[in-house]
């Protein structure tokens, strides 16, 4: 198990470099004067030409290209992730104080359609062809096909102005107690998580009707087992494991939705932050937060492999095996 | 053993015959797609939203683009039907006219990716070596970034335009069918008739394309469906976003531009609603038949 | 031969499957009494309804199927004889029978055990459904039965999974997983089948032990007519849902009435029988099952077929000894 973890995540350093050389070379071909990345534009306005010179040959910015990609690799490792063209606010700043929210919704997401999507597939699979069945059914393509953005508009509409049961806007607070932070919560994550709920119910309900079909489940009602034991020990542990890895394929979806949630109900995350320094041209950041959320959806894919590997005792490279 | 021309002459009536088998079996396939309830709704709504706004100019007198100022925000009508936008412009003429526009795109994305998956998947797939390894790198590296981010990444880097965003889904959106083609063809590929095909003398091309191709011709039809789907949603995830298609050009998603500011959604829904149901109804009728063609080419897939 | 003989007496069972609008009769009155302590043989071809048969019996039919009549009487020692058919899958009656009193074992052992969960655990899973033990006792119960039952080194076998185990190794884990409570009946649905050779006689002689040591009666399912020579007391042949010969080995074998019986068993290669000998095979092939004739199944495939008389459905005649056929050319109880 230890030997499988650490080659997954070995074999994630070339991909991360690749990307991360990627990125570099889209930053470099990027419009506007390269000092713009690493001072405030107030200290650029501020110098001379000369000085503007010193600076380009202190900054190293006249080096060959993979001279530059190295120092600006390094300082990523040392945590310097550069800093914000349009105000010269460092970066990692920047994501201390905008990722943690956006983590608190992908994962509130993440959970509420696992729990939800999971529980309805299967329900929908043990009892085909009933009135739960056919909910799930309609329920799951209408998921998938309305736009997340959509979704979330509508439920803004209903839930925060029409009913007034939670916030239209805003974000999860520092000041504000830890009840009053889920209420910020609780729709963005539900417009975030609606089509992954649906995908997931739609994947579970075949995954478990695959699995109730194998002959395995056919020696345990021979034992004479509980059909709550039958479906619940035997038949669900063995449909979970690709559902994970259908997860595991939709992570990147579910990040980069934030990105749209998030400024539908302008929650300030990091998501918002892209589509901010789009528009601004902050070139630096753009690059930025791509390369650090592809990280991150890489690290989940991981751990979320991983998971299926600790599911599934066929994976394990650890264990005896016969003659 | 038959030399090059009896093959030549022998083959005329083998191929009669292997054109009619497959033709009982696409007929077959098509009697279980219309069979299907679902996919019929599914295509009735596509093809009904597809004829409206082909044939725009016969459901709409107003002009997408023109901007009445002295008519904004005004609720749906007997003049206007579903009211017009915060610039006065009528908004059913413009889901009409954005409607070409975004179904273009989803389905141009999703044709260009599929072909260029499929060329690349057939090419690595079948010869293998560095080709499929560094594409299949590649691939591994477009799947891994958040499709949107992606998106957004060469958005930022590259003018908005039409053009572009064609360009930008394309790239992004072959590395389905690649994979699937090429994972088609390593299994098949060690199957005994392509190598008794081999030892007759048949060139490797005209294995790729008459044997194996067709073979896989069902998933990426599936595949198709579903990335035109798709791509219309980031579309307009994207024109939401005001990052997409320009503001000049109406799409659906610019339409629901407006409902960025929470004074369109709640004083003028019917800005918002309209092309998000438009929307809606569309995907969902292409995933309805997604479903269908998906149960009539292997119903044990997902 | 008394009611108590027998441990189960199937009475005209009716299985029936809804496929689409079509219905399939996988079952189609079938009567059988199986003896107690003997080997019950039940061959036919594959489709002919014999493991719909057994499934009908242990209550484990798909969602499609259903017991649309007939009675199945199970006569548990020391227990009122109780009709399975009424049962349903999930009563408590029903579940304490299933694995304890009349247990099943399956074809493919590796597609029919869980392959997550330890096998020793799934064994002691059965002891702990139907008796009240702690589980280190059940534990020892699963190690001393895979012991017996021929698995080298049996405690640390117990915590393998399903895919460390060679095929052969594995039928022997479903027996054992089959055995523990000490059932009185042990279905076996095409045990050996998906084994080699050399393995399916080991596992076949294991049987027999098994047999000879608790005095279970077996019911045997399968197609291979020359397992059942070897193993079975009592043989019922099955075509298309029906019983149409049932006898005791030697009647059978040496007398077979049924031209279907008779053409199965001309059909089996025998060593040494000549050079350039054909295999005779029954022409034609098996109906539709949802398409079946009124009259007699094998009529259409039949070399001795009566003509019109046969597209009457054929009673189910004794001819002597308790020598059962279902078939016109036996009327008058005579052999013809």
């Amino acid at each position: 198990m230890l030997k499988y973890f650490i080659k997954r995540v070995l074999s994630l350093i070339p991909m991360l470099l690749v990307i991360s050389i990627l990125i570099f070379i889209l930053l470099d071909l990027t419009p506007g004067d390269p000092l713009t990345h690493f001072m405030s534009p107030d200290l650029i306005a501020s110098m001379s030409t000369e000085q503007l010179d010193d600076m380009r040959e202190a900054y190293g910015l006249n080096d060959p290209a993979p001279v530059r990609y190295l120092r600006w690799l390094g300082n990523i490792l040392k945590g310097d992730l550069g800093r914000s063209i349009s105000n010269g606010a460092p970066i990692s700043q920047i994501f201390a104080n905008l990722l943690p929210s956006t983590l608190k919704l992908s994962l509130a997401a993440l959970v509420i359609s696992t729990v939800l999507g999971l529980l309805f597939g299967i329900l929908a699979a043990i009892y085909q062809d009933s009135i739960i069945d056919y909910i799930c059914s309609i329920f799951g393509i209408i998921g998938i096909s309305f736009p997340e953005f959509f979704v979330g508009i509508c439920f803004i509409q209903i839930f925060a102005i029409k009913l007034g049961w939670f916030p239209a806007q805003g974000r999860v607070g520092d000041g504000l107690s830890w009840f009053q932070n889920l209420r910020y919560i609780v729709l963005p994550s539900c417009a975030l998580g609606f089509s992954l709920t649906a995908a997931l119910m739609r994947y579970a309900r075949s995954s478990m009707l695959e699995v109730l079909n194998k002959d395995y489940i056919k020696t345990a009602w021979s034992k004479g087992l509980s059909a709550r034991r039958v479906y619940m020990k035997h038949a669900f542990r063995n449909a979970l494991m690709p559902i994970v890895l259908v997860i595991c394929l939709r992570l990147p979806m579910l990040v980069g939705g934030s990105v749209v949630i998030e400024t539908v109900f302008s929650y300030s995350g990091i998501g918002q932050k892209l589509v901010d320094s789009i528009n601004a041209k902050d070139y630096t950041v753009v690059m930025m937060v791509t390369l650090v959320l592809t990280a991150i959806t890489l690290l989940a894919s991981v751990l979320l492999d991983l998971l299926t590997a600790a599911l599934d005792p066929r994976m394990r490279l650890d264990s005896k095996r016969s003659e | 053993m038959p030399d090059n021309t009896s093959a030549g002459r022998s083959g005329a009536p083998a191929q009669a015959t292997r054109v009619k088998k497959s033709s009982s079996l696409a007929k077959r396939n098509f009697q279980k797609l219309v069979k299907n309830k679902m996919a019929i709704i599914g295509f009735i709504l596509i093809a009904v939203i597809l004829i409206m706004c082909i044939l725009a100019p016969l459901f709409t007198k107003w002009d997408p683009k023109k901007v009445t100022l002295s008519e904004k925000s005004k609720a749906p009508s007997a003049k206007h039907i579903l009211g017009t936008d915060n610039l006065g412009r009528d908004v059913f003429s413009r889901i009409l006219y954005g409607g070409r526009i975004s179904i273009l795109i989803g389905l141009t994305g999703s044709l260009g990716g599929v072909i260029i998956g499929c060329i690349l998947g057939c090419i690595a797939g079948y010869y293998g070596g560095w080709f499929d390894a560094i594409f299949l790198r590649i691939s591994e590296v477009v799947q891994a970034v958040p499709q949107i981010l992606l998106v957004l990444v060469l958005v930022t880097v590259m003018k908005r335009s039409l053009a572009n965003l064609f360009i930008i889904f394309i790239a992004t959106g072959w590395v389905g069918t690649y994979r699937l083609v090429r994972g088609r063809f390593f299994s098949l590929r060690e199957e005994s008739y392509v190598e008794s095909s081999r030892a007759f003398g048949i060139s490797d091309r005209s294995i790729m394309f008459r044997h194996i191709l067709p073979n896989t011709l069902g998933p990426i039809i599936v595949i198709f469906t579903l990335n035109t789907a798709g791509f219309i949603l980031q579309e307009a995830a994207l024109s939401y976003l005001g990052l997409g298609v320009p503001a000049d050009i109406p799409t659906w998603g610019n339409i629901l531009n407006a409902a960025r500011e929470v004074s369109t959604v709640t004083r003028s829904p019917w800005i918002w609603l309209s092309p998000g149901i438009t929307i809606s109804l569309f995907v969902l009728g292409i995933n309805f038949f997604g479903d269908g063609l998906r149960d009539v080419f292997d119903p044990n897939q997902l | 031969m008394n009611e108590n003989d027998y441990v189960l007496s199937i009475k005209d069972l009716k299985t029936h499957f809804a496929v689409g609008s079509r219905t399939v009769r996988a079952v189609d009155g079938v009567t059988l009494d199986v003896a107690r302590g003997k080997t019950m043989g039940l061959v036919g071809e594959s489709g002919c309804g014999k493991s719909v048969t057994a499934a009908s019996i242990m209550q484990i039919l798909p969602k499609a199927g259903k017991i649309v009549e007939g009675e199945v009487i199970f006569r548990s020692k020391g227990k009122e004889p109780v009709d399975l058919s009424k049962l349903k899958r999930t009563d408590k009656q029903m579940r304490d029978i299933r694995g304890k009193d009349i247990a099943m074992i399956f074809q493919d052992p590796m597609s029919s055990l869980n392959p997550v969960y330890r096998i020793g655990d799934q064994i002691c899973e059965n002891i702990l459904q139907h008796e009240k033990v702690s589980k280190d006792e059940a534990m020892n119960r699963t190690i001393e039965m895979l012991g017996k039952l021929g698995i080298p080194k049996p405690e640390d076998r117990v915590k393998n999974y399903p895919h460390e185990f060679s095929g052969g190794m594995r039928q022997r884990v479903m027996i054992a997983m089959g055995m523990i409570c000490n059932p009185e009946v042990l279905i076996a649905d095409e045990p050996t089948t998906a084994l080699d050779v050399t393995i399916q006689a080991q596992i076949l002689e294991l049987m027999k032990k098994i047999q000879q040591e608790y005095g279970t009666t077996i019911v045997l399912i399968t197609h291979n007519m020359g397992i059942v020579a070897d193993m079975a007391d009592n043989i019922a042949v099955m075509y298309m849902g029906k019983i149409v010969e049932f006898g005791t080995k030697e009647q059978i074998f040496l007398t077979p009435a049924h031209p279907y019986t008779k053409a199965l068993l001309k059909s089996v290669p025998v060593l040494g029988a000549g050079d350039g000998k054909r295999l005779t095979s029954i022409r034609g092939s098996t109906p539709d099952p949802s398409e079946m004739p009124e009259g007699c199944a094998f009529a259409p495939r039949c070399d001795f077929c009566l003509g019109d008389k046969c597209n009457e459905a054929p009673p189910y005649l004794d001819i002597g000894d308790g020598h059962m056929v279902r078939c016109w050319l036996c009327e008058g109880g005579v052999k013809k």
